[in-house]
């Protein structure tokens, strides 16, 4: 589906800066991948060079099996609808806009309907990520908790074939994780909002450990440079070493 | 001793000399840079007006007429205001003076050069730059600043057809607009003033007055004028709030920045069209 070889991915805020280098990422159809990443270390432009929103620095990225250097990212908006990306801070919500606006927007947009006549699926999709009693409000109106489902709401709403999330669980309450665990899990395993279709994920996260027993495929972020890993007791052993490298001693994260 | 005095003065004001003429240099390759980054931004943005204008209509079209509505109809009364101090002070000024020396029948005629061709354009544009060109670059600067144009691109829309193009209509639109009645409301507001004045002016002598005075080139360069300050007030405005990524704490002089050179594109094409004004 997604495909990155040999990429250099370039910042989205500065220009001739690179942010990861020969990053070598394929991600096919079923996978749920989880990368482990700093807030500031690239997970967002490598998403953003993942969903074709981005042209790398330098390297080939297919997606969906069509190699994508040779075009704008406007010609590619076809297989671009097909991956949806949710960035960081609960995909960054239009503050002038409602909630049920703010989901709809991506939908009327490609669509070209009218925000307010968006019909039964939507009502669905809101129902899905629990948010029909906040669908009027705008996002300064709404508890933290929630941001983070109205993120996922609109990146579902174009049905798409693979959702990226840049660290979702960031700063979330334990029972708001789990919600989302859960969420995701129903997803990739195939969910009615989406016709029952398993969705691929990809999600950034600073530490594995919420992650386990959900994600399938695993990868870290470190020193520029995207390490694959060979599964879930690899993704164990890098949170270790990244917790006895932080408090000095060895320490038991299953525990929390 | 001579020689000597002025050789100790030889390492002071040099590299005076050298830093005044490094601070100029940079300064011109800034406003070159700028003016670069400004035209290519207008071309973008005017290519995808020309291209895209119908791409999501039923999403876009209510954006472009709250623009209007947000340019043109919620500056009315203030415009208002404007037109019937400029009308006031236009013809006090000259209303003394004319009839003093018997020209009374040349009201209409300073009303149309002053009024419709010079101060009437510019003074809207300026209220408009004030008013919504500030406000644009604040509401795209912390949208910049807070990654909404990133959220754009990773929902596969362009910032440029979402965020820009609305505005530039609206305020391109806006600007004409307003300018229409901020004429006829100064124009009307000197005749009141004349008439309090007990100037010896029949309505319908005022209004030959200025249909004689008035051309048709006058109704084509006013249209021409005001779209060109409108777009100027609008690239300025969207190019400092949107074309670099910013902090929340760069939007204040990014909006010093877009009213500098809105007043310097104004300039420009009003002095344009002086020079057009001239030659006809």
């Amino acid at each position: 589906m997604i495909e990155l070889a040999n990429v250099d991915v370039a910042s989205p805020v500065e220009d001739g800066r690179r942010v990861l280098e020969g990053v070598d990422w394929r991600v096919a159809a079923g996978n749920y991948w989880v990368i482990k990443s700093g807030l500031e270390e690239g997970a967002d432009a490598l998403f953003l060079t993942a969903a074709g929103a981005l042209r790398p620095a330098s390297g080939v990225v297919r997606l969906f099996g069509r190699d994508t250097s040779p075009f704008n990212p406007e010609d590619l908006l076809e297989q671009r609808l097909r991956i949806s990306l949710v960035l960081s801070g609960g995909g960054r919500l239009f503050p002038e806009l409602t909630v049920a606006e703010n989901v709809a927007l991506p939908y009327c947009y490609h669509r070209n309907c009218e925000l307010c006549a968006t019909g039964e699926w939507f009502e669905k999709l809101l129902a899905f990520a629990g948010l029909e009693e906040w669908a009027e409000r705008l996002p300064s109106e709404l508890p933290r908790a929630i941001i983070l489902n109205v993120g996922l709401a609109r990146g579902l709403c174009l049905k798409p074939e693979v959702l990226l999330l840049e660290h979702p669980t960031f700063g979330l309450e334990l029972g708001q994780r789990r919600w989302l665990l859960e969420k995701l899990g129903q997803l990739s395993s195939g969910h009615p909002i989406l016709d029952g279709r398993p969705l691929t994920i990809a999600v950034t996260t600073t530490e594995f450990q919420p992650w386990l027993g959900y994600g399938r495929q695993f990868g870290v972020i470190e020193g520029k440079r995207l390490r694959i890993l060979a599964g879930e007791a690899d993704a164990r052993a890098a949170d270790d070493a990244a917790g006895t490298q932080l408090i000095g001693r060895k320490v038991d994260l299953s525990e929390r | 001793m001579e020689r000597g005095e002025k050789t100790d003065l030889m390492p002071v004001n040099a590299p005076l000399v050298g830093d005044a003429l490094d601070r100029l240099g940079r300064a011109l390759l800034d406003g070159l840079d700028t003016l670069r980054g400004l035209g290519a931004f207008a071309l973008i943005t005017l290519g995808v007006i020309v291209t895209r204008l119908q791409v999501a209509g039923k999403l876009i079209h209510p954006m472009i007429r709250r623009q209007i509505h947000r340019c043109g109809l919620r500056l009315f009364p203030m415009i208002m205001v404007a037109a019937v101090a400029l009308g006031l002070l236009v013809i006090g000024q000259t209303v003394a003076l004319l009839s003093r020396i018997g020209a009374q029948e040349y009201i209409g005629v300073i009303m149309v050069t002053v009024v419709v061709r010079e101060l009437g354009p510019l003074a809207t544009a300026m209220l408009v730059l004030g008013r919504v060109g500030t406000a644009t670059v604040i509401e795209l600067g912390s949208a910049r600043a807070q990654g909404e144009v990133e959220t754009l691109e990773a929902l596969g829309i362009d910032p440029i057809h979402f965020l820009v193009v609305p505005r530039v209509l609206g305020l391109v639109l806006g600007v004409f607009a307003l300018t229409v009645y901020l004429i006829l409301g100064a124009l009307a507001s000197g005749y009141l003033f004349a008439f309090l004045q007990d100037i010896p002016l029949r309505p319908e002598e005022y209004v030959q007055q200025l249909a004689a005075a008035l051309g048709y080139a006058d109704f084509v360069l006013l249209a021409l004028k005001t779209f060109g300050f409108g777009l100027v007030i609008a690239v300025a405005s969207c190019y400092h709030g949107l074309a670099r990524p910013l902090t929340l704490e760069e939007v204040a002089p990014a909006t010093i920045r877009a009213v500098v050179h809105g007043v310097i594109g104004c300039a420009l094409i009003d002095a344009l069209f002086v020079l057009v004004y001239l030659l006809i």
